[in-house]
C-alpha cells in the first residue's frame, strides 16, 4: 500500500504518520510538508490513501528556511488540482483548525466539507478535527478509512 | 385536555366606547396596541386626533412629546408592534394631528438646508437654534449640529461636541450609539468605505442572530443610502414613539419614498399614496407631493430645463438649471441635468455658485464624468461623505444616484431603486416623477414636453417612437438600444450597443459596455463576453468601473466548464477582480492560471512568446500582471519561493524590453524583489533559530581557568589507564556512573565549570540569550497575540488588576451592562490563566541552569572519557574549550527538541483547556444573549494559537548568526516592522521611514541584535503608548562622522496616568547609566529601553549611546551607533 502525509506540522505529522503505521504496518509511508510538495508528489505518483492538512506553507522551507506564503486553504488547492489533472484517489484532509481564512473571508470546516463532498466525491473521503488534547481524530479517521473500505 | 380560549369582545368602533374603555384601562398601551392592531382605517383616520386630546390617552398615543435635554430621548414602552400598513396609518395621524408643528419645521428645515448648501455659517447656526429652541431635542437636531461642526468648525469641535452626548451616562445606549456613529461618519479621516464595512459588522451580529428589528433599525438609521433592503420595518416604526415629532415626521418621508422606490412590498404603492394623501392635506412639503403625486400647485416652467436637455440645447438648459438652482439651492434635482449638460458644452470646471457647497458638489459630479479614474473617485468618496451630512432627509437623494450610477456600474435592481429615490425626492415638478406615475391625466397634461414624452416612450419600451422623438441624436442611440434589449431584441441591441462603446463620450460608452456584457451573459456568449470584457479593460483600465467584474464571474464559474481557461481573457477578469474588488477570488484566479498553462501547454511564464494566437497586448498584460509571484506559485513548475522571485525577476528584466516606456516599474520591481529574498530569508533565519551563546567571548573568559587545568592535567597524566572508581551521578535522564579518580574529577570539573558559563553567563551564554531573545517579552507577544488580536485579553492597572474589556462594550452597545460585566469578568479571569500560564512557561520551563530544568547539561561517562583523550593530544585551551562547546552544543539541541515537543504538545493542551473554561464560563455570563463576533473571536483564537506555538517553537534552534550576510540599517528596521505587525496585526504603513546609507555594511553577526533592539522599542510604543490605533511611528536616520543616528518617536496619550512619567523616565536613566538593568531585564512588564541598552552594550560592544526624551505628547528615542565597532 502506498501511502501519503502531507502536513507541515512536524509534531502532527509524527502522529499521522504512526497511525498509519499502526493500520498499515506493511505499507509505504510518503511525506511532504508544503501544498508545492504535496502537489508534486501527487502528480508523479498515485496512492491508495492521502491524508493531508488544510492551512500550508507553499513550498517545503528551503535551505535559508524560507518556504513561500501561507496558503489558509491549501488542503482544497491540493484537492482541486487532483481533479483537474485527473488523480483520482481517496483523500481525507485532517486538520487542526474548524475555520480559515482571515475574518471577512472565513470559511468553517463544516462549510469547506459541504463544498469538498458536492464538488469533490471521487476524491474527498471526508475530514477529521485534530486535537493534540483528544484522541476522537484517532476514531473519527478510524471510521472512514472504514467506510472506504481500506480499514476493515 | 381541554385548550382554554380567550376570546376577544366583538370590535365595536365608537368613539365613545373605545375612549371609556381606554380611559379606564391599567394598561393603556396594551389596549392602545388592540385599537392600532384591529380597528379599521377610517375608525382611526376619524378617531385618532379625537383620542389625543383625552389627557393620558393623547399622551399614550403622542409618545415622545418634547425632548428638553438629550438624555430625554430614551426607550420607553411603547405600544405593541402591527403591520407596516397599520403602523404607517397610526403614524400619519399623528403627523396630521402636529401638522402646526411640522409645518413650521419644514419651514426651518429647508432654510438650514439652504443656509448650508450656501455656505452661510451664521444664518445656518440660527436655524439649528430655532429648532432646537421650539422642538426641543432631536435625532434630527443632533445629527444636523454634527454636520454644522464638521462642515464649519472641524474635526475637532464636531468630536467634542458629540463626545458630551454619547459619553452622558444618562444617554439611552441606543442614542449613544447613534451620535458615535454619526459623529464617526463625519471624520475625514475616515473613509465612507471603512464606515460602511463598521456598520455592516455591527448588523452582521444582528443578522446572525436573527434579530431583524436591530439589523434595520441600525442599516436604516446609520446608512440610508447604502441599503436597500430593510426586513422589519414595521417594527422600527413603531419605535419611532421614542423619537420626537419632527424625527418621526423626517423618517416617515423617508420610509414613504424607500418604499415607493423599492418594488412590491408587503404594503402596496396604492396604499402608501392614500395615506400620505391624507398627510399631504395637512402638511406643506414638497416631498408629500411627490409621492402623492401632487402638482396642482406647480407651475408648468419647472421642467422646462428637461426639455431643453432632451433635445440637446445644452446651453439653454444650462441657463435655465442656474436660474432655478439659484433662487432654491434645494432643487438638487437638476443638479444632474446642469452637469450633464455643462459636460456636452465640454465645461472642465463651473464656477457657478463659486465658494458654495453648492459648487463643489457640482464640480464633484463633473469630475466623475471627466476626471481619471483618481481624481474621479475622490470626488465620488467627497459626495458620498457629504450624503451622511443630509441623510436625515432626502434632499440628496438626486446627487447620490447620480454619483452612483455614474462612478461605477450599477445593477439593474440598484438602478431602479436609487432613480425612483431620486425622482421622489425633488423640490419641485420633475419630468420622472410624472412619467412614472400611472396617472393617465397626468401624462395627457405634460405630453407636449419633450422630456415627458421622451419618459413615456421609455416607459411603454416604443424603440418605433423613439426614433421619431426629437432627442439628441448622440444619445437617442443608447435609448434605442436599450429598448431593443427591453423587447428581447438581443442581436440588434447587442450591436449597437457594442458600437457605442467605443464611442469617447463617457455617459454613452460605460453603460453600452455594461450592456454589451449583461446581454452577452443572458445569450451564453461567453467566450464573446470574456473577449469584449478583456479587450475593453486592456484598451481603458478604467472600465473595470464599468465592466460588471464580478456577475462574468459568477456565469463563468457556475459553467464548471474547463475549455473556457483556454481564454486568456479570463485572467485578466480575475486580475481586476483582485485589484478592485477584493482577494476573495485569488484561490480561483490562481487555478484559472494553472489550467490556462496546462490549456495552453506552456510551463513557463515567458513562453507565451511563442503563442502567436495572443495579441502583443495580451501578452505584455499577462506577463506584467498575471504572471506575479502570488499566482505563478501555484504551478509546479517550482520547488522553492527563491525559484518563483527569480522567475518574476526574469520576466521584469524581459519587460524592460518589450515595454520600455515603462522601464522604471520595473527597475523598481527589480531591486523591490532582491530585497524581498534578503529580507524573507534573514527573516527566516533570524526565526528559526533563536538560541546562541558567544562562545568567543566565553573563550576569553574561560581561557585562563582551563590553562591551568592544563597544567594540572600534566602532571596526573600518568594516572591515565588506571582503573577507575565510579559513582553513581544522577542526570535528568537516567542514573549514570561517573568516575572519581583525581583525574577523571579534574575532567569532570572542567567540564562544569565551562557548562556553568555555557549556561548561565548573564552576557555571552544561554540565560542571557534566552533572556533576551525570548523570555522578556517575546514569548509573552507571541502567545498573547492571538488573544489580543481577537480582543479576549486586557493587561493589568497600576494595581496588578486586570482593566475592563472595553472593546465588547463598544461592539455590543445593545446588550445589557449586566451582561456585558458578566462577559468581562471571564474575559478578566482568561486574561489572568492565560498570563499565569505565560509567567509558568517564562520562569519554569525556561528555567536555565545546567545541572537542572529543561537546559541541564547532564554529564556523561563518555564525555569524561572523550575529553580525557582529547587532553592526552597536546591541546591548546582554545581547542579544549572548543571540544566542550561541541559537546554541550550537542547536548542543548537535544534538549531543544524536548522543549519543541513540550511546547508542541502540553503547552497546546494547557492553553486549549483555558480556552475551554472559558466558553464554559461565558455560557453562564452570557445569559442566552447571542455573540457571535465574540464566539468567532475565541474560535480564530483557538486557531491561531497553534501558528502561534508553531512560530516559537521554530526559535529553540540554534542560531546561524555567524552565517548572516553583512547589512544595512534598512534591513533590520524592514525586518522589525514586517515581525511586530504580523504579531500585533499593525499596518505596516504606519510606519515612516527615512533611510541613510551607510558607508560601509554593518557585519552579519550583529543582525539579530539589531533586530531585538528596534522590536523591543516596537513593542515599548505598543506598550505605553496608550492610544488606539498607535499614530504613525517616524523613525528617523542620520549618519555624523563614523556614527549612524537612528530616532525613533511615536505619540502618547497624554492623561492622568501620565503623572509622574518623568520620575519614571530618571529612574530609568539612572540605573540604565550604573548598569544595574540584569535583574529588571528578566523582569516582565519593565520598560524595554534596558533591554536594548543592555544589547547595545554587552551584544554590540561599547562605544553606543541610548537616549530618550518626553516632550509634550510624543515620546522619542535616540540610539547612536558607533559603526566602526560594527563592521566586518
Amino acid at each position: 500500500m502506498k501511502l501519503l502525509v502531507i502536513e507541515d506540522t512536524i509534531e502532527k505529522r509524527k502522529k499521522l504518520v504512526d497511525f498509519l503505521i499502526e493500520k498499515f504496518p506493511q505499507s509505504n509511508i510518503e511525506e511532504a510538508e508544503s501544498y508545492n510538495g504535496g502537489v508534486e508528489k501527487i502528480l508523479n505518483d498515485s496512492y491508495d490513501l492521502v491524508l493531508l492538512d488544510m492551512s500550508m506553507p507553499t513550498f517545503d522551507s528551503d535551505a535559508s528556511g524560507c518556504a513561500g506564503r501561507m496558503r489558509a486553504l491549501a488542503g482544497r488547492d491540493v484537492i482541486s488540482k487532483m481533479q483537474r489533472r485527473n488523480k483520482i484517489f481517496p483523500v481525507v484532509v485532517v486538520t487542526r483548525f474548524d475555520a480559515f481564512g482571515a475574518h471577512d473571508k472565513k470559511t468553517t470546516l463544516n462549510e469547506l466539507d459541504t463544498y469538498l463532498s458536492d464538488n469533490y466525491p471521487e476524491i474527498y473521503m471526508g475530514s477529521v478535527f485534530f486535537e493534540y488534547s483528544s484522541n476522537s481524530w484517532f476514531t473519527e479517521l478510524d471510521k472512514i478509512l472504514k467506510r472506504i473500505g481500506l480499514v476493515k | 385536555m381541554k385548550t382554554k380560549r380567550k376570546y376577544r369582545s366583538k370590535i365595536i368602533e365608537s368613539f365613545d366606547h373605545v375612549a371609556f374603555r381606554l380611559l379606564k384601562s391599567k394598561n393603556i398601551l396594551k389596549d392602545l396596541f388592540y385599537v392600532k392592531n384591529s380597528y379599521s382605517q377610517s375608525f382611526i383616520d376619524s378617531n385618532l386626533h379625537r383620542f389625543m386630546d383625552l389627557g393620558k390617552i393623547g399622551e399614550a398615543i403622542l409618545g415622545l412629546h418634547k425632548a428638553n435635554k438629550y438624555s430625554d430621548l430614551c426607550s420607553k414602552d411603547i405600544i405593541g408592534t402591527s403591520t407596516l400598513k397599520r403602523e404607517l396609518i397610526w403614524l400619519s395621524n399623528i403627523l396630521i394631528d402636529q401638522k402646526t408643528v411640522l409645518n413650521r419645521f419644514i419651514y426651518l428645515r429647508d432654510n438650514f438646508y439652504k443656509s448650508f448648501i450656501l455656505c452661510e455659517e451664521d444664518k445656518c447656526l440660527e436655524c439649528l437654534d430655532q429648532i432646537e429652541d421650539e422642538f426641543g431635542k432631536s435625532e434630527w437636531l443632533i445629527q444636523n449640529r454634527i454636520g454644522w461642526y464638521g462642515q464649519f468648525k472641524g474635526t475637532e469641535d464636531q468630536k467634542k461636541y458629540s463626545s458630551l452626548i454619547y459619553e452622558d451616562p444618562a444617554i439611552d445606549d441606543s442614542i449613544g450609539l447613534k451620535v458615535k456613529q454619526f459623529s464617526l461618519r463625519e471624520l475625514t479621516s475616515l473613509s465612507t468605505k471603512r464606515y460602511d464595512s463598521t456598520i455592516s459588522n455591527l448588523t452582521h451580529e444582528m443578522d446572525l442572530a436573527e434579530t431583524p428589528a436591530g439589523s434595520t433599525y441600525l442599516k436604516y438609521f446609520l446608512n440610508f443610502y447604502k441599503y436597500f433592503d430593510y426586513p422589519y420595518l414595521q417594527g422600527m416604526v413603531a419605535s419611532l414613539m421614542d423619537l420626537p415629532v419632527i424625527d418621526r415626521y423626517s423618517h416617515y418621508l423617508k420610509i414613504t419614498a424607500h418604499l415607493m422606490s423599492c418594488g412590491p412590498q408587503e404594503i402596496s404603492v396604492e396604499q402608501i399614496i392614500s395615506i400620505t394623501s391624507r398627510v399631504n392635506e395637512s402638511i406643506d412639503d414638497y416631498y408629500l407631493k411627490n409621492i402623492v403625486p401632487d402638482f396642482s400647485s406647480d407651475l408648468h416652467k419647472g421642467i422646462i430645463p428637461f426639455d431643453h436637455y432632451t433635445i440637446g440645447n445644452y446651453s439653454k438648459a444650462k441657463s435655465l438649471c442656474e436660474e432655478y438652482i439659484k433662487s432654491d439651492v434645494l432643487n438638487t434635482h437638476l443638479y444632474e441635468t446642469y452637469v450633464k449638460s455643462c459636460y456636452y458644452l465640454e465645461f472642465k470646471k463651473i464656477s457657478f455658485m463659486d465658494g458654495t457647497i453648492c459648487n463643489k458638489i457640482l464640480n464633484d459630479m463633473l469630475s466623475i464624468l471627466i476626471d481619471d479614474e483618481y481624481v474621479s473617485a475622490l470626488s465620488y468618496e467627497r459626495i458620498h461623505k457629504l450624503s451622511y451630512v443630509f441623510s436625515a432627509d432626502l434632499h440628496f437623494s438626486p446627487i447620490i444616484y447620480f454619483a452612483k450610477k455614474e462612478y461605477r456600474y450599477l445593477e439593474d435592481e440598484q438602478e431602479k431603486y436609487y432613480n425612483n429615490l431620486a425622482s421622489l425626492s425633488s423640490s419641485s415638478l420633475n419630468p420622472k416623477r410624472i412619467a412614472y406615475s400611472d396617472d393617465n391625466s397626468l401624462h395627457e397634461k405634460y405630453l407636449n414636453n419633450p422630456s415627458v414624452e421622451f419618459l413615456l416612450t421609455l416607459k411603454s419600451k416604443n424603440y418605433e417612437k423613439l426614433k421619431l422623438l426629437d432627442i439628441d441624436e448622440k444619445r437617442k442611440d443608447i435609448y434605442y438600444a436599450k429598448l431593443l434589449y427591453e423587447n428581447k431584441h438581443f442581436k440588434e441591441s447587442l450591436e449597437i450597443f457594442q458600437k457605442l462603446s467605443l464611442k469617447s463620450d463617457i455617459l454613452i460608452n460605460g453603460v453600452a459596455v455594461y450592456f454589451s456584457i449583461k446581454i452577452q451573459l443572458e445569450c451564453e456568449l461567453y467566450e464573446e463576453c470574456l473577449n469584449f470584457a478583456g479587450n475593453t479593460l486592456l484598451a481603458d483600465k478604467s472600465m473595470h468601473l464599468k465592466v460588471p467584474i464580478t456577475k462574468i464571474i459568477t456565469f463563468i464559474e457556475s459553467l464548471n466548464d474547463n475549455y473556457i481557461y483556454r481564454n486568456i481573457n479570463l485572467l485578466f477578469i480575475y486580475h481586476f477582480y483582485s485589484v478592485t474588488i477584493g482577494s476573495d477570488k485569488n484561490e480561483e484566479f490562481c487555478d484559472a492560471y494553472d489550467e490556462f498553462m496546462y490549456a495552453q501547454n506552456i510551463k513557463y511564464p515567458l513562453d507565451i512568446e511563442s503563442k502567436s494566437c495572443f495579441t502583443d497586448n495580451q501578452k505584455l498584460f499577462f506577463l506584467k500582471n498575471i504572471c506575479i509571484p502570488n499566482v505563478i506559485d501555484v504551478s509546479d513548475a517550482y520547488r522553492t519561493n527563491e525559484e518563483v522571485i527569480s522567475e518574476r525577476m526574469q520576466i521584469c528584466y524581459t519587460m524592460i524590453d518589450l515595454d520600455p516606456d515603462n522601464f522604471n516599474d520595473y527597475d523598481n520591481e527589480i531591486t523591490a524583489l532582491i530585497d524581498k529574498i534578503i529580507i524573507e530569508k534573514s527573516k527566516a533565519q533570524i526565526t528559526e533559530g533563536r538560541i546562541y551563546v558567544d562562545t568567543e567571548s566565553l573563550k576569553s573568559i574561560l581561557a585562563q581557568q582551563v590553562r591551568e587545568k592544563l597544567i594540572i592535567f600534566h602532571s596526573l597524566k600518568k594516572n591515565v589507564g588506571v582503573e577507575k572508581k565510579y559513582v553513581r551521578h544522577n542526570d535528568k535522564h537516567d542514573d549514570v556512573l561517573i568516575p572519581t579518580d583525581d583525574l577523571s574529577l579534574l575532567i569532570v570539573n572542567t567540564i562544569e565549570e565551562v557548562s556553568e558559563q555555557f549556561c548561565i553567563n548573564s552576557e555571552y551564554g544561554l540565560d542571557g540569550n534566552i533572556s533576551l531573545e525570548i523570555r522578556h517579552g517575546h514569548i509573552a507577544a507571541q502567545l498573547r497575540c492571538p488573544f489580543e488580536k481577537g480582543f479576549l485579553v486586557t493587561e493589568k492597572d497600576g494595581s496588578g488588576k486586570y482593566i475592563k474589556n472595553n472593546y465588547w462594550f463598544q461592539k455590543y452597545p445593545i446588550v445589557t451592562n449586566s451582561t456585558l460585566m458578566a462577559v468581562d469578568r471571564c474575559l478578566r479571569s482568561f486574561s489572568k490563566k492565560i498570563d499565569d500560564l505565560i509567567e509558568e512557561v517564562r520562569s519554569e520551563w525556561l528555567k536555565v541552569h545546567f545541572a537542572e530544568g529543561a537546559f541541564a547539561l547532564g554529564l556523561e561517562e563518555n564525555d569524561v572519557l572523550e575529553l580525557e583523550t582529547k587532553l592526552l593530544s597536546g591541546p591548546s585551551e582554545l581547542d579544549v574549550l572548543d571540544f566542550i562547546f561541541d559537546i554541550l552544543w550537542e547536548k542543548t539541541e537535544f534538549n531543544l527538541e524536548e522543549i519543541k515537543s513540550r511546547f508542541a504538545n502540553d503547552l497546546v493542551l494547557k492553553i486549549e483547556a483555558i480556552i475551554n473554561e472559558l466558553n464554559v464560563d461565558l455560557v453562564g455570563a452570557k445569559g442566552g444573549v447571542f455573540f457571535q463576533d465574540l464566539d468567532d473571536a475565541i474560535q480564530n483564537a483557538k486557531n491561531d494559537v497553534h501558528a502561534s506555538i508553531d512560530e516559537i517553537c521554530k526559535w529553540f534552534n540554534r542560531s546561524r548568526r555567524n552565517e548572516f550576510i553583512d547589512f544595512e540599517l534598512i534591513l533590520p528596521l524592514k525586518l522589525s516592522i514586517e515581525t511586530f505587525c504580523s504579531v500585533y496585526n499593525f499596518d505596516e504603513d504606519s510606519f515612516e521611514i527615512q533611510d541613510i546609507v551607510l558607508p560601509k555594511p554593518i557585519s552579519g553577526e550583529f543582525l539579530n541584535d539589531f533586530v531585538m533592539i528596534f522590536m523591543t522599542l516596537f513593542q515599548n510604543i505598543k506598550k505605553h503608548s496608550r492610544l488606539s490605533p498607535i499614530p504613525p511611528i517616524k523613525i528617523e536616520t542620520e549618519l555624523t562622522g563614523g556614527t549612524a543616528i537612528v530616532k525613533i518617536s511615536n505619540k502618547i496619550l497624554l492623561d492622568d496616568l501620565r503623572v509622574g512619567e518623568s520620575a519614571r523616565l530618571k529612574e530609568i536613566n539612572d540605573v540604565m547609566r550604573d548598569r544595574k538593568y540584569y535583574d529588571v531585564v528578566n523582569t516582565e512588564g519593565k520598560t524595554g529601553l534596558y533591554k536594548v541598552d543592555k544589547i547595545l552594550n554587552t551584544k554590540l560592544k561599547s562605544g553606543h549611546k541610548l537616549s530618550f526624551e518626553m516632550k509634550d505628547d510624543e515620546f522619542s528615542v535616540q540610539i547612536s551607533f558607533a559603526l566602526q565597532r560594527l563592521y566586518s
